[in-house]
């Protein structure tokens, strides 16, 4: 930590102090090293170190997409009460470190597939804001044309494979997904995202037994916000270790509002899925808000218990220390920063208001890949029946 | 002289004197006292008189400000009220402009209407014309209607007379077969079977992994297992993208048989044994399919199938329209349905209607070993999810295939049904095993007299009902056959979508055939 700061006062004190800040996101990769908060727990392997490589430009731009994610959350919120977003919405604000950290850890081959909660995994892999806004309020240039909605976010260029919304059900295939890296030999892993209240799920585990069997480099990432919709995780689970329920599958429990714990954990999984099968991974989060937008959230846990986790464990809070403490930027460049993010969220709702919503020829198109479309039943007593 | 007297008189009357002087001396300092209280009162009044008309007088100014200001205010008021006169003037001009335009489309308005109505009345005129020359078609039509039907009757006679000379020769040359496989080789030459021996000999080569058995020159034989077994088997050797993935389907060769063969043919890396979790394994497959690859999955009996239908339905079926057409799912389900010999009341169900009411599945039911063939290669080739519903009870069954059926790039279209047999009486529509059933009671049906046309429905979903429809609008009746629970089968949409298209043909209500509405009993 002493070294880190030496290196990062004397580039301080090299460059000017105007261009600082602008300077500092685009070029500056010096390393710096960084302490994860709390020490790895392990079940049935080696924890990895606690020292975590990192550099100035990847602590800022960590900084800067966790902002966005967060502001992109809340003007959800906000949307969803004035009525633009209807249906489900189930926002990720306090759970931005996992997916941060597990983006800074592999690369756009290695798959990710989730449950409901994907707007801010689908931001991480590449997706943009105005994708994002139109697809949740329905819009044609949403990333599903409009026809997902917010449990249905995909983009399979850059290997995120949704999006599901039957709890559960997106472990057995992004166990498949794995399979099909395993079979085509590309050295890439599958990272499947569940909750602690789909941990006990009997498919997930009928997939840990086929992936273990058959040495799937699939790694099975827990993200135990500790209340299933409104269940405590004491009052669902008898054990709420979930990393060590995998039995003879190794796991790993990490601080998941520690980005940095974060990357750590997911390089180490990578490397070890590729070579010895599958891995589960335990991330301690916390969600703010309830569990989706009809949910208050607060007739389950108490205001103390929220306030009390965002002001000790907010993963934001604590990457603005580690920045303002390495000298990278000032508090009011920050501020700036937030504010253009800001900024760049509104622009992206006012841009996807004015996206039209989708044609009505449009409900007939996709159901199939190769011809019918769909057989018009209803049609006219004279003419044969239509096909699409 | 004075005397002391005298000067005590005088001063006496000196002291009288001054004492007098004395009292006038201070009544005069009384009233000049007197006095100057009065000047001091009357100068304390002068000053508030004076104080007084200074506030008169600022009293005075003030109000004059006020009147000042009130003026000022009152003027800008009127400059306000003046402005919006000259803005309402402005805008009365504008709306008088739109008045006069508006005034010119309605005229424009009521110009294209005179001629539209015009337009209408020669069109009128035209369709009255029209409808005077169908009628004088249809006169001619009857007329010559009754021509050709009694030329007909006659065609009729000469084809079913040939067709008895027909048959009864493929009798005599099926007799002349089944003779031959008695008869040794030299007895074979000298009675005269040169010709059926070399037509064999010719076909001596293997033409076949599992090559089709010849009881009969003429066409050659195949079971539905074999058919099913070389179409899989020709499909992953023609995409290695194919694999095969289900309880028992390696090692064991498969629970009945049909993937026999081919773990020793492609190894661990394309055919894989699963343990017994159908919603895991299920999961696998449809993940592997969103990543690119094409599994085959085998389910024991399709009713373990409702283990991991979550999978089938929602991870499936329903992606490609969920993502609009980024992630696909190329899978084939594929399995033993229906009723097979006493297996009991949880093995029995038939799931044809089940799967077919989803949007995004493609739901396939063959019966002969041409079907299981043809429709199991477009299935696996096929970039959509399908369910490929197979029967037990018709594995072992032999069917005649074609030369073109043995190709191995054979593919039947999926949704097309195909007429078994032509008829002209009643059109009885069925899948699966029920086909074979359903045509041997068309045979009893043509002794009686009533000639049945009987559809092999092959492809559930998507539903040929255009052929159905042409059949039901050529015969009028309608039976639909199945195997599954009659509630909300496949038989009740045939019957809806013929009630919906073909109702004035039918000349009598749609009749279903279908499973008792009760749990499957184990002894059938």
């Amino acid at each position: 930590m002493a070294l880190s700061r030496l290196s990062s006062r004397s580039k301080g004190i090299s460059r000017p102090l105007s261009a600082a800040f602008s300077r500092s996101i685009s070029t500056d990769t010096t390393p710096i090293t960084i302490e994860t908060s709390l020490p790895f727990t392990a079940h049935l392997c080696d924890p990895p170190s606690r020292s975590v490589e990192s550099s100035t430009q990847e602590l800022l731009s960590f900084f800067r997409t966790m902002a966005l994610m967060r502001r992109m959350e809340i003007a959800a919120d906000s949307l969803y009460k004035a009525k633009l977003i209807r249906g489900f919405c189930h926002l990720y604000d306090g759970q931005e470190a996992v997916a941060i950290g597990m983006e800074a850890a592999i690369t756009k081959k290695d798959a990710i597939i989730t449950a409901y909660r994907d707007h801010c995994i689908f931001l991480g892999r590449g997706g943009s804001l105005y994708e994002v806004f139109a697809e949740l309020m329905g819009r044609q240039d949403g990333c599903s044309k409009g026809k997902g909605g917010s449990m249905h976010f995909y983009k399979k260029d850059s290997s995120f494979y949704g999006g599901h919304g039957i709890v559960g059900a997106q472990v057995p295939l992004g166990c498949g997904i794995a399979f099909a890296q395993k079979y085509s030999k590309e050295e890439a892993v599958t990272f499947a995202m569940y909750g602690d209240g789909a941990a006990n799920q009997g498919q997930l585990f009928e997939a840990l037994n086929i992936s273990a069997l058959w040495d799937l480099p699939s790694i099975l990432v827990c993200e135990n916000n500790h209340y299933g919709m409104g269940t405590a995780e004491w009052r669902a689970a008898k054990s709420p270790s979930y990393y060590k329920r995998g039995d003879y599958v190794p796991g790993l429990k990490v601080d998941g509002m520690d980005a940095f714990a974060v990357k750590q954990a997911c390089k180490f999984a990578k490397e070890h899925a590729l070579k010895n099968g599958p891995i589960i991974l335990e991330m301690d989060t916390y969600r703010y808000h309830g569990h989706s937008m009809s949910d208050p959230g607060s007739t389950y846990r108490t205001r103390d218990e929220i306030s009390g986790v965002r002001q000790e464990r907010d993963p934001i809070e604590r990457i603005k220390k580690l920045v303002l403490s390495h000298d990278l930027a000032t508090e009011k460049e920050l501020k700036d920063m937030e504010k253009e993010i800001r900024k760049e969220v509104d622009d992206a709702i006012a841009k996807a208001k004015d996206c039209p919503m989708p044609e009505p020829s449009e409900l007939f198109t996709n159901v199939y890949v190769k011809g019918f479309g769909t057989e018009c039943v209803l049609c006219s007593v004279q003419g044969p029946l239509c096909e699409f | 002289m004075w005397t002391s007297f005298d000067v005590s008189i005088k001063l006496d009357e000196q002291k009288d004197e001054s004492l007098s002087q004395l009292k006038e001396n201070e009544m005069l300092r009384t009233k000049l006292k007197h006095l100057a209280d009065q000047y001091m009162l009357s100068e304390q009044q002068h000053e508030q008189r004076l104080k007084q008309k200074t506030l008169e007088l600022q009293i005075s100014e003030l109000k004059i400000k006020q009147h000042e200001e009130k003026l000022i205010h009152e003027q800008s008021q009127m400059k306000v009220y003046a402005d919006q006169v000259s803005q309402l003037l402005a805008t009365e001009k504008n709306l008088r402009v739109q008045l006069t335009s508006d005034g010119e489309k309605f005229q424009q308005f009521q110009d294209a209407l005179v001629k539209s109505n015009e337009v209408f009345e020669t069109f009128k005129q035209e369709i009255d014309k029209m409808s005077k020359a169908i009628k004088e078609l249809r006169k001619e039509n009857a007329f010559l209607k009754s021509k050709t039907e009694r030329s007909d009757l006659t065609l009729i006679e000469l084809v079913e007379e040939r067709e008895n000379v027909g048959n009864l020769e493929a009798k005599c040359r099926r007799w002349r077969r089944r003779l031959l496989c008695f008869v040794s080789q030299k007895d074979a030459i000298r009675f005269g079977f040169r010709k059926e021996l070399c037509s064999w000999f010719k076909r001596g080569k293997r033409l076949h992994r599992n090559p089709p058995t010849y009881t009969c020159a003429l066409c050659a034989v195949m079971t539905v297992r074999d058919a099913l077994n070389s179409a899989i088997d020709e499909e992953m050797s023609a995409d290695p993208k194919v694999f095969v993935m289900g309880e028992e389907v390696g090692q064991y060769q498969g629970a009945y048989k049909i993937t026999k063969g081919l773990l020793e043919k492609y190894g661990p890396e394309r055919v894989y044994d699963t343990p017994i979790t159908e919603a895991g394994f299920t999961g696998i497959g449809v993940g592997a399919a969103y990543a690119g690859l094409k599994p085959v999955v085998e389910f024991m009996t399709f009713n373990f199938s409702m283990q991991a239908i979550d999978h089938i339905i929602n991870s499936a079926a329903k992606s490609n329209y969920m993502s609009a057409g980024q992630i696909n799912v190329p899978i084939v389900f594929r399995g033993p349905n229906g009723a097979a010999a006493g297996v009991g009341a949880q093995h029995s169900q038939c799931y044809a209607a089940w799967y077919a009411s989803v949007p995004g599945l493609k739901v396939l039911a063959p019966y002969s070993a041409e079907d299981a063939r043809g429709l199991l290669k477009a299935a696996i080739r096929d970039p959509d999810p399908v369910v490929f519903l197979e029967n037990e009870l018709l594995y072992g069954e032999s069917f005649p295939i074609s030369e073109e059926a043995l190709d191995s790039s054979f593919c039947l279209p999926i949704g097309k049904a195909k007429i078994e047999r032509e008829g002209k009486d009643v059109t009885i529509t069925t899948f699966s095993k029920m086909v074979g059933f359903v045509l041997k009671a068309a045979e009893k049906l043509a002794e009686e007299g009533i000639s049945a046309e009987v559809i092999n429905l092959r492809s559930i979903r998507p539903l040929d009902r255009a052929t159905i429809n042409a059949s039901v609008r050529k015969t009028s009746r309608l039976v639909t056959v199945e195997e599954g629970f009659p509630q909300h089968g496949v038989c009740a949409e045939i019957c809806a979508s013929v009630v919906e298209e073909s109702f004035s043909y039918l000349d009598a209500p749609v009749e279903r055939i279908a499973g008792a509405d009760v749990i499957n009993y184990f002894l059938k």
